[in-house]
């Protein structure tokens, strides 16, 4: 056994390059930090935990009625996935079952999100390779979809949709019209930029071959979503484990998983952009579908006590919260295993051997959110540990790293 | 299948469209603002308010705070009446919702900026 | 004698400072700014600059006026004077460029319209100074001893290397088509040419075009930029007063990379002359070279062609995405010098074996 001093291997002076925490590629703070021989990456180093905030501690001095609200907030893009999943998860402690039209009112928010997540994403890849025209077109197209939201919904952002038994507002028939108009424009842009804006050659030369994650890898190291379904991974949950009315879509017939066997970022671009068309559809089928009937089901704001795990697939890939009640009204310990943090490690096995150049777009191509992800573990792969640290020793960490390292000096 | 500058007849096309852009502070045209939009909080119906206090208790945030009736308000059963400390408020419509009487509103005026803290009291 | 020799030197002062000086060339580079983003935004279903004068036409100006008044930083491990020089030395070298242009007749008693400096071989000065530019923007990446501005600096340093060369080869077509290397003779003489050497013109139009965008690195040639990469590569540590002179010097290289394809390939600021007429004829020369008419006529037609020229470069800008840097290497040296090489031999083989049979010359 060997020290952790004798393993250290002595390299030539390389550039190391910082992405981030403060970076124009990265909507918010990351670490990454790329060791670079001229333009090809040699080594990528992800830190995260700039956007650690505490909810999940939050989460149990609050009332589960409340924590919806802050549930949302974990994640501006992703606020349905993590409403809705936390109010399944209660539903689910609570052993009470919703009314159908709500369940189905609650899949149509889930999947409008998914929509605007991705062709957000399109744009920000679009952006992240230079391509701002497509950019531009791409954030006009996700106007449509944000008011329809917003239609939906009354918010833009934090839609607020989904309650503890339930969902909050109805769609009338004015609303379904309107949205299905909605629909249908969208299913018209979605399919000019499947079929031509991605095929540019300038933006193809810039995604075909990039960032591989071979189907191997990606199994093993658990990635999940559009990720893995680039590399031809069937993962996803709303055909794996249906919950909602995604067990109605699947039985239906007409929606499939879609997967793509590139393995690279362009897999992922047509997984994201084919699963956008593919969402508009089912927006359809189940405005189309929707049974009549209420939409909530009274719940006693006191929850049994019970363990839960409610799964639901994201738009970045499965999301989970796992869930403890204790009989009173706030939750006994709510744990969220957002899709990013699964994809954090394939990511840095995407990044090597790269260039400097496509970093940006390996690491969007993961959709990556932080502020779903970030923790205060700190893990040394060099030395294979990996420790959770309170916040005090990280105080005494940091004081006498500041002693160590004085930096008034320059 | 994949060339060189594919997208140039959408390019073209969108010279003669009238650009997407909303000019907004100078109109307000293309903001399809919905009936139903969640904004600015108000007390809408104090008649109908008992002070029951539910609306404090559920909020989130705790942005709503339940004062004494001033001279010039109604006066509810229990002597209190809720008053929104609106920079808290995450607009969620939660206390909309739990009020039993039907007395707090967001109303669709979307434009909330305010010069202190002070105004942002929404009685 | 002594009064004369005044007399001249404010004119030429004049010249030199205001018209088709420094001032014109200024002016028209922010003007072709305002041009290059207002088609950009409108190519995108955006309006723009809007607020600034009419239409937002002095959205450019407020920009650099803003600039001048930011705070100036320098970063610690920087080499100060040669950080602080590289700026001015961009902008000099760029408006040394612009001297070039021929916009108006400076000289009317040699024919043909020369610009404020003109002699013979000027042509091989400006291809030499438009090189120096990109040296100074490497040194600028370079002096401000950061990763991003040095890893900027290299990434120009490759596109220089690999779109230099065909620029320089397609610039020769029109030399050898003139016989000579003076920019005001290759605009005469190509006026006079056949239309059918119009057909050997095309193919280095297109590569100087090509090579320009990346000469100026702008999309898909903006990897020393690549804001979402290296963060503006080597301007990253740029700011204030030397941002500001930057961004002009940028400006002013559009301004001489319109105005060179507008000279070289375009026929410059002759329009009417291209009439068969015989009121175009040599007598039409000379009035306009003498007369206010033709100064007026001359510039309305280099801005007008090079606006054109300008426009075509921000369609391209709004086409496409960025490139990397070894598939730019490679598009410069695998496509574009083997093309701009094939267009020299098909230029000479036309001349000397195929025009003489079909009896153009
Ligand atoms: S507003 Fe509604 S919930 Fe609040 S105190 Fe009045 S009646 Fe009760
Ligand atoms: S809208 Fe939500 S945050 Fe605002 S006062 Fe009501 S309950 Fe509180």
């Amino acid at each position: 056994m060997t020290t952790p001093d004798e393993r250290r291997v002595v390299v030539p002076p390389r550039v190391s390059i910082p992405i981030g925490p403060q970076h124009p590629a990265l909507k918010e703070p990351g670490m990454f930090r790329l060791t670079v021989e001229g333009e090809r990456i040699v080594d990528a180093e992800v830190n995260i935990g700039y956007n650690h905030r505490g909810i999940e501690k939050l989460a149990e001095s609050k009332t589960h009625l409340q924590n919806l609200y802050l549930m949302e907030r974990i994640c501006g893009i992703c606020s349905a996935t993590h409403n809705g999943n936390y109010a399944q998860a209660v539903e689910f402690a609570a052993e009470v079952e919703i009314p159908e039209r709500a369940k189905f009112i609650r899949t149509l928010t889930w999947e409008l999100e998914r929509i605007h997540s991705h062709i957000l994403w399109l744009g920000v890849a679009f952006h992240e390779v230079g391509f701002d025209t497509a950019f531009m077109y791409s954030w006009r197209d996700r106007e449509v979809v944000m008011d329809m939201l917003e239609d939906l919904s009354g918010n833009r952002v934090n839609y607020g949709m989904n309650t503890i038994g339930g969902v909050r507002r109805d769609v009338s028939d004015e609303l379904r019209l309107r949205l299905l108009k909605g629909l249908d424009k969208l299913e018209e842009r979605m399919e000019y930029y499947r079929d031509v804006a991605i095929y540019e050659k300038t933006f193809w030369d810039r995604v075909a071959g990039v960032g591989l994650l071979e189907t191997g890898v990606a199994k093993r190291t658990g990635a999940v979503g559009p990720t893995a379904r680039g590399s031809n991974v069937p993962v996803d949950v709303r055909f794996n484990d249906p919950t909602q009315a995604y067990a109605h879509i699947r039985d239906s017939g007409e929606f499939e998983m879609v997967l793509s066997d590139r393995c690279d970022v362009a897999g992922r671009s047509i997984v994201r952009v084919t699963e956008t068309i593919e969402s508009v559809r089912m927006c359809r089928w189940l405005l189309n579908n929707m049974p009549d009937g209420p939409i909530r089901e009274r719940v006693r704001p006191r929850i049994q006590p019970n363990e839960v795990l409610a799964r639901y697939e994201a738009p970045r890939g499965e999301c989970i919260h796992y869930l403890v009640t204790n009989g009173t009204q706030s939750p006994e310990r709510i744990k969220i295993r957002a899709p990013t943090h699964a994809n954090w490690v394939s990511m840095a096995h995407c990044l090597r051997g790269g260039y400097i150049a496509d970093a940006p777009i390996v690491l969007a191509a993961i959709d990556p959110c932080f502020s779903c992800t970030d923790r205060v573990v700190i893990v040394d792969a060099d030395e294979h540990t990996l420790e959770l640290v309170p916040l005090d020793v990280l105080r005494v960490r940091a004081n006498r790293w500041y002693k160590e390292n004085n930096r008034s000096s320059d | 299948m994949v060339r060189l500058g594919k997208m140039e007849g959408e390019l073209i096309r969108s010279i003669s469209k009238r650009p997407a852009t909303v000019i907004y502070p100078f109109t307000k045209d293309g903001l399809n603002i919905p009936p139903g939009l969640r904004a600015r909080w108000s007390y809408a119906n104090p008649d109908m308010c008992t002070g029951c206090k539910i609306c404090e208790r559920v909020c989130p945030s705790g942005a709503i705070e339940m004062v004494e009736c001033g001279p010039d308000d109604v006066r509810t059963k229990t002597g209190f009446r809720p008053i929104c400390h609106f920079d808290r408020c995450i607009l969620c419509g939660q206390c909309v919702e739990s009020c039993p009487r039907d007395v707090l509103r967001l109303t669709d005026s979307f434009e909330m900026a305010f010069l202190s803290r002070e105004d942002m009291v929404l009685r | 004698m002594q009064a004369v020799g005044v007399l001249d030197l404010a004119v030429q002062a004049l010249w030199v400072l205001v018209f088709p000086g420094v001032f014109f060339i200024t002016t028209l580079a922010l003007l072709w700014e305002w041009l290059d983003r207002k088609f950009y935004a409108r190519l995108q279903n955006r309006v723009g600059p809007l607020h600034t004068g009419w239409h937002g036409i002095l959205q450019p100006l407020m920009d650099f006026l803003k600039l001048l008044g930011k705070e100036d930083l320098t970063p610690a491990k920087a080499d100060r004077r040669s950080f602080a020089a590289v700026p001015v030395v961009m902008l000099v070298i760029s408006l040394t460029m612009c001297m070039f242009l021929p916009v108006v007749d400076m000289d009317p008693n040699t024919p043909g319209i020369q610009g404020i400096l003109s002699f013979e071989g000027d042509l091989v000065l400006v291809l030499f100074l438009s090189t120096l530019m990109a040296i100074a923007i490497v040194l600028a990446g370079h002096f401000s001893s950061n990763p991003f501005g040095e890893t900027g600096a290299a990434r120009t340093g490759m596109l220089l290397i690999s779109f230099e060369i065909p620029l320089i080869l397609s610039v020769l077509t029109p030399a050898l088509l003139a016989h000579s290397l003076r920019i005001s003779t290759i605009t005469e003489s190509l006026k006079q040419l056949q239309p059918a050497y119009a057909w050997l013109m095309v193919l280095p139009f297109v590569v100087y075009v090509i090579a320009l965008q990346a000469e100026l690195e702008r999309i898909p040639f903006d990897v020393s930029h690549a804001e979402t990469e290296i963060v503006h590569g080597w301007q990253v540590e740029y700011s204030g007063k030397k941002l500001a002179i930057i961004h002009l010097a940028e400006d002013i290289m559009l301004v001489f990379g319109a105005g060179m394809v507008t000279t070289l390939f375009l026929g410059g600021p002759y329009l009417l002359e291209y009439i068969p007429l015989d009121v175009f004829s040599a007598q039409f020369a000379t009035f306009m070279a003498t007369s206010w008419v033709g100064t007026v006529y001359y510039t309305l037609v280099f801005v007008l062609k090079s606006a054109l020229v300008v426009l075509l470069l921000s369609n391209m800008r709004t086409l496409f995405a960025r490139w990397r840097i070894d598939q730019i290497v490679h598009a410069g040296w695998k496509v574009m010098v083997p093309i701009a090489l094939f267009n020299l031999i098909l230029v000479h083989v036309a001349l000397t074996y195929i025009f003489p049979v079909l009896g153009v010359l």
